[in-house]
């Protein structure tokens, strides 16, 4: 079946971002393909490049990254919610006429157009809230 | 059949309340996260007859929780059991 994946909480928040990885990856151990994963409100800092954890700590956004490289995940960031809490990719630094940009590689920004659209194209949209 | 999950501990919030009130007879509910609270014997008298109850077990072992402890409806399952339950829902409700 072919799963999309909403995500509304931030790492070091609350367990949404945890709690949809460990069920992505039972998901694709079960055959299923995750087309989309979309991170809305807070859920955007999971987008971001930057974040460096301890190094004895698991960084779920990096986990996130990995996964989606390797098994060809689409990961969109709601751009609205992106940019008001200063997630930027190098188009929207410079529109703002900001020094640099920090969204991590394998992730786009996009509209909530992708968020509707994943729940009209995949079998199923499962959210994890905040 | 809808698949109804719950995130959040019935002591806090009524999230658990409101969706047993929606949810009707051959729906699923599972606890996530701070919601395995609710498969407690003390939250048994909010369930009610003709739907399935089910709690992810790695969040129960995350919060110290003992199997014998749920109240007896409560079935305690995986990640895997988590995508299962998906598969077979029509749709997944996710309340927050």
């Amino acid at each position: 079946m072919n799963y999309s994946i909403a995500i509304y909480g931030g790492p070091y928040s609350n367990q949404a971002a945890h709690s949809a990885l460990h069920f992505a990856q039972a998901a694709l151990t079960r055959g299923h393909c995750i087309s989309r994963v979309f991170f809305y409100h807070d859920g955007i800092y999971n987008g971001s490049a930057l974040v460096s954890p301890p190094q004895d700590e698991a960084n779920v956004p990096a986990q996130w990254h990995t996964l989606a490289k390797e098994n060809d995940i689409e990961l969109v960031v709601c751009i609205a919610a992106a940019v008001r809490r200063g997630l930027l990719d190098e188009k929207e630094a410079k529109r703002y006429s900001r020094a640099s940009h920090n969204i991590a590689e394998g992730v786009s920004l996009s509209g909530l157009g992708q968020l509707i659209d994943a729940g009209l194209t995949s079998h199923k949209l499962i959210t994890f809230g905040l | 059949m809808i698949l109804h999950t719950v995130n959040k501990s019935p002591s806090t919030q009524s999230t658990l309340k409101e969706c047993l009130f929606t949810a009707t007879n051959g729906d699923n509910i599972l606890l996530i996260e701070d919601g395995v609270y609710g498969s407690t014997t003390a939250f048994k008298a909010l369930l009610k007859e003709g739907l399935h109850y089910f709690v992810l077990q790695e969040d129960l072992d995350a919060r110290g929780i003992a199997i014998d402890q749920l109240a007896p409806e409560w079935t305690a399952i995986s990640y895997t059991g988590f995508v299962e339950l998906t598969e077979t829902a029509d749709t997944v409700c996710s309340w927050f």
